[in-house]
């Protein structure tokens, strides 16, 4: 994608004095998409997707890097299903987000966080499942500055007729 | 206490409806909500159902053009209760967020373009919304899956039919009530208990008989919140009437509305008087994220209540081999925001909402989808939206009149062409002109033709390659 005049604004955050529009002249965006749906081992249910992205602008002309970086150049995804019985499926699903920069300019690491659970479907329309989320209890930040949790458990039941 | 109590009556309501029904269980279809096929949506699917490959019993379909999530069948380790939990796993969308709720701060960027450059739609029309009132484009935290059927990613502005769409589209189809024989609704009824105090609680309910189908659908949310400050409540319903007219046309009706109260995470550094070991650190350089907000201090009030209301009429009439549909849609936005935030050396506490911070939306589509071809299908539409905030009525007028042309000029190879034109009326906020010293709103024009063309080949039943050339504009916003 090529974008002319590409509109940005700038917070009245703590990195600048004011708040203000920027028109960069030329702003261009590149990418690559790639997802798969599969089905291995007979049972085992894959959906995965990768995601490369790079934008280039005149850096010299707009010093701020806010918003136009904080996207990943590497993203992936996978979700995994496996029925371990007829009426319970094993759950999984993992996340990696590359190196990005912060809204600020700072470098936010990369990460790879894994959720678990378990579904058991029970007579009457009844489901329930268990989960963790983080299983690995990975240090991790979206978002500059604001840690997310490490591992958090749920339960869930769910009753349609 | 609310949430007890209404955590109670839905498991009372659960025992109570499982032993009455213990004996009556219907054996359902697998996809026992799904309606008829009508739309072009679908339309596009059957063009390209040669490639869709399907996840986990079509949880999650790909084509060339878009991924296609079944909410039905999507499952995640975790809470599924918001679109962006559906969308964070998806290809090319990235989800930012500053706690694992409803996060005021999140910023959703599709194709490395924020969500004001992108189009999120609700059964096909546009909910994005450029003035930014209610202090964001898109209200995510309203968007909740009780009520949706599916969602649509559609990669790039290929599209004629979207404006604003240079990241691509969103579209999120709602839930229509089965018709049957009888009253009995299907009822569904979940609950979810997480760490921090999470729960998240909904209800739905959906049948019909005769002509009128019903769709009806309650949740409700609260949590303590992992960081300090950080708690959120929230509560959203929906309801839709679908009627079947004699003419084989279709009246329906719609309303989905979302009320959320959430406390902004504040710093919690250990270099200050006000640390709280209890709680994880958040330094004062931690990112703001969305536009013109400082990260707020413990010591004040700091946290915002919002609410959004979508309500929709649509008319879809099939004519032969032709398609007429209307859509008129009116949204409403609305914040009040408290932050605790630094002022040069001194923390002060600020307000922002009112009249500033209410934004309306009022809109309508027509489409006439012509298939009297053969391997040709054409639409021609019309589209206008105004959009205010209430202290700056008539911010925005949109309109567009638009063609898309399907041809399929051999088995293999197929031609999208769309033209879209676009008449932007902008009565901006107020701003000074360059060396001005007078601040005042600007009525500013533009006229742009948008063209569209994607050429697709399939090489065999299993690959396909295609290449889009589009022309899209921005809505600059406020």
């Amino acid at each position: 994608m090529d974008t002319s005049n590409y509109m940005v604004a700038n917070s009245n955050g703590i990195y600048y004095a004011t708040s203000y529009a920027y028109s960069i002249d030329s702003m261009k965006f590149y990418g690559l998409q790639l997802e798969v749906n599969s089905k291995i081992f007979g049972k085992l249910d894959i959906f995965g997707n990768y995601s490369y992205r790079k934008s280039e602008y005149d850096k010299s002309s707009f010093p701020a890097s806010q918003h136009l970086d904080l996207p990943p150049k590497h993203k992936a995804n996978m979700g995994l299903r496996y029925p371990l019985f007829v009426n319970t499926l094993i759950t999984s699903d993992l996340r990696y987000v590359g190196e990005r920069k912060s809204e600020g300019g700072k470098d936010l690491k990369e990460y790879f966080v894994m959720d678990a659970g378990l579904e058991q479907k029970l007579p009457k329309g009844l489901v329930v499942s268990v989960f963790v989320n983080n299983l690995f209890g990975q240090n991790y930040q979206e978002v500059y500055g604001f840690p997310m949790p490490k591992q958090t458990f749920g339960i869930r039941a769910k009753l349609s007729f | 206490m609310k949430k007890w109590r209404l955590l109670a009556a839905v498991l009372g309501l659960v025992c109570l409806l499982w032993f009455q029904t213990a004996f009556s269980q219907d054996q359902e279809s697998e996809c026992p909500d799904c309606p008829p096929k009508r739309d072009k949506a679908d339309k596009t699917i059957t063009l390209e159902e040669v490639l869709v490959t399907a996840f986990h019993g079509g949880a999650v379909t790909i084509t060339p053009t878009k991924t296609i999530v079944d909410m039905r069948k999507f499952e995640k380790s975790g809470s599924v209760d918001r679109v962006e939990d559906v969308l964070m796993q998806m290809a090319g969308i990235d989800v930012m967020r500053t706690s694992t709720g409803a996060d005021p701060q999140q910023i959703v960027m599709m194709r490395g373009l924020d969500d004001s450059r992108f189009t999120v739609a609700l059964d096909g029309r546009p909910l994005t919304t450029p003035t930014a009132g209610a202090d964001t484009y898109v209200d995510w935290s309203s968007l909740t899956t009780g009520d949706v059927e599916r969602i649509e990613i559609i990669r790039s502005g290929a599209s004629a039919r979207y404006e604003n769409s240079q990241g691509g589209v969103i579209n999120i189809i709602t839930k229509k009530g089965k018709r049957g024989d009888t009253l009995k609704p299907k009822v569904t009824l979940e609950s979810t208990y997480s760490s921090f105090d999470t729960y998240v609680e909904r209800a739905t309910c959906g049948g019909g008989i005769g002509n009128l189908g019903y769709f009806l659908n309650a949740g409700y949310k609260t949590s303590d919140g992992y960081l300090r400050n950080n708690s959120w409540e929230g509560e959203d319903y929906s309801g839709r009437i679908d009627y079947s007219l004699p003419t084989n046309g279709t009246l329906a009706l719609s309303y989905k509305m979302s009320r959320l109260e959430l406390e902004y995470p504040v710093v919690n550094d250990p270099a200050l008087a006000s640390y709280d070991s209890s709680y994880p650190t958040v330094r004062q350089d931690a990112d703001t994220i969305r536009r013109f907000r400082l990260i707020s201090y413990p010591g004040g009030k700091s946290y915002k209540k919002k609410k959004a209301d979508h309500l929709d009429f649509s008319f879809d009439q099939p004519l032969g081999d032709t398609k007429l549909s209307l859509r008129l849609f009116q949204d409403t936005g609305e914040e009040d925001s408290y932050s605790y935030q630094r002022s040069g050396t001194r923390l002060v506490q600020t307000f922002s909402g009112n009249k500033d911070r209410q934004e309306k939306t009022v809109g309508g589509m027509l489409d006439y989808e012509m298939n009297l071809w053969d391997n040709n299908s054409l639409t021609v539409g019309y589209s206008q939206r105004r959009m205010e905030v209430a202290s700056k009525p008539d911010i925005w007028r949109i309109q567009a009149g638009y063609f898309e042309d399907l041809l399929a000029i051999t088995p293999k190879l197929s031609l999208n062409l769309g033209l879209r034109y676009l008449n932007v009326r902008n009565y901006t906020y107020e701003y000074k002109d360059y060396g001005g010293s007078v601040s005042y709103r600007h009525l500013l024009h533009e006229d742009l033709w948008l063209p569209k063309a994607t050429l697709s080949y399939r090489f065999n039943p299993e690959t396909e390659a295609y290449v889009s050339a589009n022309k899209d504009y921005h809505m600059p916003g406020c």
